[in-house]
């Protein structure tokens, strides 16, 4: 694709507008009566979690309804290295490459996990943990189900939910705490066996975050030598619960069950606590990066015309250097 | 640590009486063709411009911009709550052109080339 087709289908693919999606069927309540009522669509679906999503298709909870669709994408994408699998991300869900486990060995670690519970952290950090489920259920992350219903989940996993004290900042930058919900997903049942132990790594994308500071530094020094006295600004734009925007498989939503309040929760989206997560989410954010790298250098880009409103926020005020 | 708060929310350069520190040579060899980069770590999508014609306006355009074009816009008819993509409670406090920058944890300052740790990351 030449630079300037590649300028125009960005304008079309941003411009263009996506099809409205249905109400899902499932109801995102944290409460009793969402989780039966979602159980009964589930039993519907014969509990095949993959069948009752599609069957709600196009939908919040359709695969990749953060995103636009792989065919909106494919003409401006489909060159990108990673494109095959961001393809399959979009329209399956992101599955985790798991070697198999008997029957018998999970329904002795669900037994086990169920009746061991949470992690301690979890208690001492309640009232913090409380509206982070909350949020994930309402926001369509978590499908709230009755516990009782476990056993008719075919290949399931449960893990423990555990919470780590971290640190974030608010609108004025100041450092405030912040409660990450971790899914334990490397905490073994009797078995020794967890999903994280069970990850076929070679069948993961690479990883490519642990080079970002030392390469940024390199650029920032390299350009410094070569424009000794010119100033070198960074800026830094944050994605909102960027592993919530990328849905998870059927298959891969029920090995990453916990229990919260006396419900099941299925993870719908990636988990903090599968290992897959940096190698999976780093398909989209790699694909995006490329893709503003690609507009940054594309000699057709008029960034007068072509942008996002939202940037005016951010917009320079003060007159470049030279 | 309240300089650098203060800073951070005054999208300008540094005043002009600090001086730039000059670059050793690096132990590798890099090509030279771009004014302009953006880096992701997971969910801090990290740009760096050169001060020279348009090159910051542009960096601030084209990382929205990317992410908007691959990312489903927002409805305001959907069901579900819906927030957008970018974090828009960060993009003010962060999203601003600076030239000392906390990037991953650490205090960048591309005048001075130095890398510090800010205090908060100070323990007993």
């Amino acid at each position: 694709m030449s630079e300037q087709a590649l300028i125009e289908e960005v304008k079309q693919v941003f411009h263009s507008k996506c099809p409205p999606l249905n109400p899902p069927l499932f109801i995102f309540k944290q409460c009793p009566l969402a989780a039966a009522h979602n159980a009964h669509i589930l039993a519907n679906n014969n509990f095949d979690l993959d069948r009752a999503i599609q069957s709600q298709h196009p939908s919040q909870i359709s695969y990749g309804s953060e995103f636009r669709s792989s065919s909106s994408l494919k003409k401006l994408l489909s060159n990108h290295p990673l494109w095959d699998r961001l393809r399959k991300i979009l329209d399956e869900g992101a599955e985790f490459p798991l070697d198999p486990i008997a029957k018998g060995t999970r329904k002795a670690d669900i037994t086990y996990h169920k009746e061991r519970g949470n992690h301690k952290s979890l208690a001492k950090y309640s009232s913090f943990i409380d509206p982070v489920i909350s949020e994930d259920i309402e926001r369509g992350f978590a499908l709230p189900l009755p516990v009782e219903i476990l056993d008719k989940l075919p290949n399931a996993s449960l893990a423990p939910l555990g919470c780590h004290k971290q640190t974030s900042i608010n609108e004025l930058g100041e450092v405030i705490p912040k409660y990450r919900l971790i899914h334990d997903q490397s905490f073994p049942g009797p078995s020794g066996l967890s999903v994280n132990g069970q990850m076929r790594k070679n069948e993961l994308p690479p990883i490519m975050y642990s080079y970002v500071l030392s390469q940024l530094l390199h650029y920032i020094v390299n350009t410094r030598k070569i424009h000794p006295t010119t100033k070198i600004f960074i800026c830094k734009i944050d994605l909102d619960a960027a592993y919530r925007r990328c849905s998870l498989s059927g298959k891969t939503c029920l090995e990453s069950l916990t229990i919260y309040a006396g419900l099941l929760l299925v993870a719908l989206r990636l988990t903090f606590g599968g290992s897959p997560g940096p190698n999976i989410w780093g398909v989209i954010s790699e694909t995006m990066t490329d893709l503003a790298n690609t507009i940054l250098q594309n000699e057709y880009w008029d960034q007068t015309s072509l942008y996002d409103p939202i940037s005016d926020s951010i917009t320079p005020k003060f007159a470049p250097t030279r | 640590m309240i300089l650098y708060q203060i800073l951070s929310h005054q999208n300008l350069p540094l005043p002009d009486e600090v001086p730039f520190h000059p670059a050793k040579p690096l132990s590798v060899d890099l090509p030279y063709n771009q004014k302009r980069i953006v880096d992701i770590y997971i969910d801090d999508s990290i740009g760096v411009a050169l001060d020279i014609d348009n090159n910051m306006l542009q960096l601030v355009r084209a990382i929205p911009l990317a992410i908007n074009t691959m990312a489903r816009p927002t409805d305001s008819a959907d069901i579900i709550p819906w927030k957008h993509i970018i974090s828009m409670k960060k993009f003010q406090a962060e999203g601003q052109l600076e030239e000392e920058k906390k990037v991953l944890g650490w205090i960048l300052n591309t005048r001075s080339l130095k890398l510090s740790l800010p205090i908060d990351k100070l323990r007993d």
